[in-house]
């Protein structure tokens, strides 16, 4: 039991000096990542304690897990197997009842083609490393994999690509011929030359015959320098004569009418047995008890089967063909038995295999969870067994559907991987529960490095209706790039989120440097603000201002005045910024035509005086000083706006000639 | 599979605190030695330190990190009674070995004793801060202009009668601001030793909403979960046991005199760090719980998908030279009852399937 707690919380130790004596503690990082710090025990907290032993050289630990799938060969699984989820999504929310089926065979045959590709990737690869540690990591996840490829192969012949009624053993002879090739090898090696003198002769035909490969047993066997003897030729008989369920199906033929024949084949074979018609070689009364299903003879084959799901699928096949999926789990017990030997340690592999037998999906994933490494497998493999119906969605009070709980899981593992997590937003979005909980708090958290990402992460949260993330979004961005002292691009991702303390902020920063400068910066910006122009009245303004230089520069002098005094006359302008507006009044009322009205220079006027007034009010010394300079600017529009008026009076009194 | 990254982080003594900023690529270390680190994550994954500075003239107990809505602005908590508060200006050259210039916003100095922790309140409630000290106060400031930094006000001053070690904010938005605050007073006889007060939107203030007394153990550390569409409150207790909690709201009148009351449910209890739990950290969506406590390791805790929370993995430090490179130690053995050849392996008859590393595998909270 001891042993047990321990495999399911194993101790990770990390080199940690200070650690050792003082113990660990961890913040948790975004995705599966921690920070380890060498800790303090209740005695370093007291001030006392901390001045007496002085801890030198803390070091901190980042620790990751669950990295499996961010390595090139598995992100390439990551990618492919993430288009047949998506299309399978997609496809069960159309297809009904058989062309779902269909295309579940299918989408699972793809998931396996990619698991397979990956197994191959990954030796290739470990083949070509020098270093030791990198391929002996390559190896074990290539072991990994294939131990993924062999759950998944059953779990397609159990659950996915089912016939009623039908029983899969044929199906499963073909999961043991892929899987178990020695017999195969052993037959193409020998065939070659003097079959019979080679001292894996009859093995070679007993793995065979053990795989239902009865063609190629009777080949080999044709070879002996004996068959034309009468045993041989007896037993030779008996195999081509052995009905194949295979041949009856495709014939169209039912189920109870191969049982009767083969059942006859069977008592056949037993009549020949008993008659002692291969007693002339002990090889032949086995092959000959192989095919009887004798109980005894099975004992013998344990090596050549090698495990006991190999083994049981070789004892139905010559004991029970047309054993129906739900049964299968009563013959397992008997095959684990002959392999046991003397520990009663079952391996998870065999437990997870067990769980698939006995149709206990739940039991299965868990296991598969446990001791498998990655989410990879068990958010596809639970997805695919959801859509065909064998994942119950349990709704409990506190706990998550199991699919659902395992694409979150599988989806977070690749948030934290710098490209990954863009594949992982699908799997979120098929999350109907909480994937969108999920989504929202996990893009957030995407570092905004390039204005590239920032964009692509806007896009993503407005197409999902996450409008609080996408403003939350653009004012990072607006901060980093004032940081970065880029005001205009700043000035931009804050009108994107509406933000309108930091657009006032900014105008003000843009008018500043232009009363400085005399020059506006990020022109294209202002001139293209339209309607977002009306979310701070300070941009309203820089707006409307630019708009009155450009009207001025293109020359149009009387569209240009009125919007410089509206500007004045609406009280739009800051008020620090009126001398400058008065200034750039000047020229227009030097003009050769009057281009300000009578009423436009009053407003004008007034707005001098209200300037003149507060300057009187203002008492610090600076300030007044300050203030001379601008007073003489005062003075000199006074006598611009008078001398204006003047013309403006005699203009508007005269009689315009037509 | 864990792959731990070391770092010298040159702090004279310990280190009390680490906080990862908002996306995890900072990370802000406060120390005994009375200075503050903050470290860059650059592209190839290496961290840097990029500023440090004496913060105070006491141990630095908390760290924390504003939201980056508000700028790079960290605070800090310490033993000489007072919380700062700094902001990282905009520096003329952007080269990465300049080091980036932080600047002292004001000093929050109301308290008379240690301030104990330190935290910023979630977004949605503006720029807030609340610090909370060992002559049980729980102070709550405010940042009324986010465009500048130096003025804070403190807001309200809420007095827990017992030293307070922690506090949490809640983070779930469609409930009115809640705190929780833990206190490390021994006297078992004082009653419950978590505090959860609430804002009051009408009354504009803060009152006390629950003493949880379920802890009467003295309160080390205490966290609010991340909340996502949960219609309940998730806190985690680090007291001489590890305790997670429910704050499940009881249905009623909207009676906004006292707020909603909660039924509180223990989800998990665990005494596996033997005696006292210092430290609790919560990962981004709450679904993982790193606990540290006097055994001197650090376990990792995890929902299965039936809500029942269990130990995963747990880390534990070791004297550097026994430490072989991988973490093949935690390999599991994986094989089948007999022996089955692989397919892809070639010539690998006869080869025993692979052993599996199950370390750091979360899988294993599923059963």
């Amino acid at each position: 039991m001891a042993s047990k707690r321990e495999l399911l919380s194993p101790e990770v130790a990390v080199a940690d000096e200070q650690a050792h004596v003082h113990g660990f503690m961890a913040t948790c990082g975004i995705g599966n990542r921690l920070m380890l710090y060498g800790g303090s025990k209740s005695a370093c907290r007291d001030e006392g304690h901390l001045r007496a032993n002085l801890h030198h050289g803390c070091r901190l630990h980042e620790v990751e897990w669950d990295k499996d799938m961010h390595s090139p060969i598995t992100r390439r699984l990551v990618n492919e197997s993430h288009n047949i989820f998506v299309a399978l999504q997609q496809q069960a929310e159309n297809l009904t009842d058989l062309a779902l089926k269909s295309y579940l065979v299918k989408a699972s045959r793809y998931y396996r083609s990619v698991i397979k590709g990956c197994c191959w990737a990954l030796q290739s690869e470990s083949e070509n490393t020098s270093s030791e540690d990198e391929k002996a990591w390559l190896e074990d996840q290539q072991q990994i994999f294939q131990i993924i490829e062999l759950i998944w192969s059953l779990c397609e012949i159990l659950y996915i690509d089912t016939t009623p009624g039908a029983p899969s053993l044929r199906q499963l002879l073909g999961w043991v011929r892929w899987h178990f090739t020695e017999g195969k090898k052993l037959a193409s090696e020998i065939i070659q030359d003097k079959p019979e003198k080679h001292s894996c002769y009859w093995e070679a035909i007993y793995r065979l015959l053990l795989q239902g490969c009865i063609d190629e047993a009777l080949e080999l066997f044709s070879k002996h320098p004996l068959h034309k003897t009468d045993s041989f030729r007896s037993l030779s008989e008996m195999m081509g004569k052995m009905p194949q369920l295979a041949n009856f199906m495709s014939q169209g033929r039912s189920l109870p009418e191969f049982d009767i024949k083969w059942r006859h084949w069977r008592d056949e074979c037993e009549q020949r047995l008993e008659a002692g018609e291969f007693l002339t070689d002990s090889n032949l009364t086995t092959m000959a008890k192989i095919l009887c299903g004798d109980e005894e003879v099975f004992y013998q084959m344990k090596d050549y089967c090698e495990t006991w799901f190999h083994m049981l699928v070789s004892r139905l096949f010559y004991q029970n063909p047309v054993v129906k999926n739900s049964e299968l789990q009563h013959y397992i017990q008997t095959c684990l038995d002959m392999y046991r030997g003397d520990s009663s340690h079952t391996a998870q592999l065999d437990s997870i295999l067990v769980a698939v037998f006995e149709f206990n999906i739940n039991q299965m994933i868990r296991d598969c969870s446990t001791y498998l490494g990655s989410w990879w497998f068990t958010s596809h493999l639970g997805d695919l067994l959801y859509h065909s119906g064998h994942l119950e969605p349990q709704k409990l009070p506190q706990g998550v559907n199991l699919r659902e709980y395992l694409l979150l899981e599988y989806a977070s593992s690749l948030m934290s991987h710098k490209s990954l997590w863009a594949v992982a937003i699908h799997y979120f979005d098929f999350c109907p529960d909480n994937g969108s909980d999920y989504l929202g708090l996990y893009l957030e958290r995407i570092p905004l490095d390039t204005e590239v990402k920032a964009h692509k992460l806007l896009h993503i949260c407005e197409k999902r209706g996450l409008q609080e993330h996408a403003k939350s979004i653009c004012k990072v961005m607006g901060k980093k790039c004032l940081l970065n002292n880029r005001v205009g691009q700043a000035l931009n991702w804050f009108l994107k989120s509406k933000d309108s303390s930091y657009a006032t902020v900014l105008s003000e920063r843009i008018l500043t440097e232009y009363s400085e400068t005399g020059q506006f910066s990020n022109l294209d910006l202002l001139e293209n603000l339209g309607s977002s122009m009306f979310l701070s009245s300070k941009l309203t303004f820089l707006g409307q201002y630019r708009e009155f230089h450009k009207l001025y520069e293109d020359g149009d002098i009387q569209e240009a005045a009125i919007l410089l005094v509206s500007l004045l006359s609406a009280r739009l302008a800051p008020k620090a910024f009126w001398v400058t507006l008065l200034c750039d009044a000047l020229p227009l009322l030097e003009a050769e035509q009057v281009v300000i009205s009578s009423q436009q220079t009053y407003e004008l006027m007034h707005c001098v005086e209200e300037l003149t007034k507060e300057a009187s009010l203002v008492g610090d010394e600076n300030q007044k000083k300050m203030l001379e300079v601008e007073k003489t600017k005062l003075s000199n529009i006074c006598l611009a706006l008078t001398r204006n008026l003047d013309r403006a009076i005699i203009v508007e009194g005269s009689v315009k000639p037509f | 599979m864990f792959a731990p990254k070391s770092i010298q982080t040159d702090h004279e003594d310990l280190i009390h605190d680490v906080a990862y900023d908002f996306y995890g690529k900072r990370l802000a270390t406060c120390s005994s030695d009375q200075t503050v680190k903050i470290w860059d994550k650059s592209e190839d994954g290496q961290w840097r330190q990029s500023a440090c500075w004496k913060a105070h003239t006491g141990s630095v107990w908390r760290v924390t990190w504003a939201h980056p809505d508000f700028g790079q602005v960290i605070a800090t908590c310490s033993f000489d009674r007072a919380a700062g508060i700094w902001e990282e200006l905009p520096c003329e050259s952007r080269d990465e070995t300049s080091k980036t210039k932080w600047v002292k916003r004001p000093n929050l100095v109301d308290s008379r004793s240690s301030v104990t922790d330190v935290k910023f309140a979630p977004k949605h409630l503006g720029l807030q801060l609340a610090t909370c000290t060992s002559d049980g106060m729980v102070r709550i400031y405010q940042a009324p202009d986010v465009m500048n930094l130096s003025h804070w006000s403190l807001d309200y001053e809420i007095h827990c009668k017992l030293s307070c070690s922690s506090l949490s904010w809640n983070p779930t938005r469609s409930c009115p601001p809640m705190i929780a605050v833990g206190s490390d007073d021994a006297n078992l006889s004082a009653g419950g030793k978590v505090f959860v007060y609430q804002y009051n939107d009408q009354l504009r203030s803060w009152s006390k909403l629950q003493t949880l007394a379920l802890v009467t153990d003295p309160v080390h550390d205490l966290a609010f979960s991340p909340n996502f569409g949960r219609s309940y409150h998730r806190l985690a207790i680090a007291s001489k046991d590890l305790k997670i909690i429910n704050m499940v709201p009881i249905k009623q009148d909207n009676n906004l005199e006292t707020g909603t009351e909660y039924e509180i449910t223990l989800v998990g209890q665990f005494d596996d760090h033997e005696h006292q739990v210092w430290r609790l950290s919560w990962n981004v969506m709450g679904t993982v719980l790193a606990s540290s406590g006097d055994d001197g390791k650090v376990r990792l805790w995890k929902a299965n998908y039936l809500g029942n929370w269990k130990c995963i993995s747990v880390l534990v430090g070791d004297i550097p030279s026994s430490i072989p490179e991988s973490s093949s130690q935690s390999r599991l053995d994986l094989s089948p009852v007999g022996q089955a050849s692989t397919v892809a392996s070639g010539s690998a008859s006869n080869k025993r399937y692979p052993r599996v590393v199950p370390g750091g595998n979360f899988g294993a909270a599923m059963t």
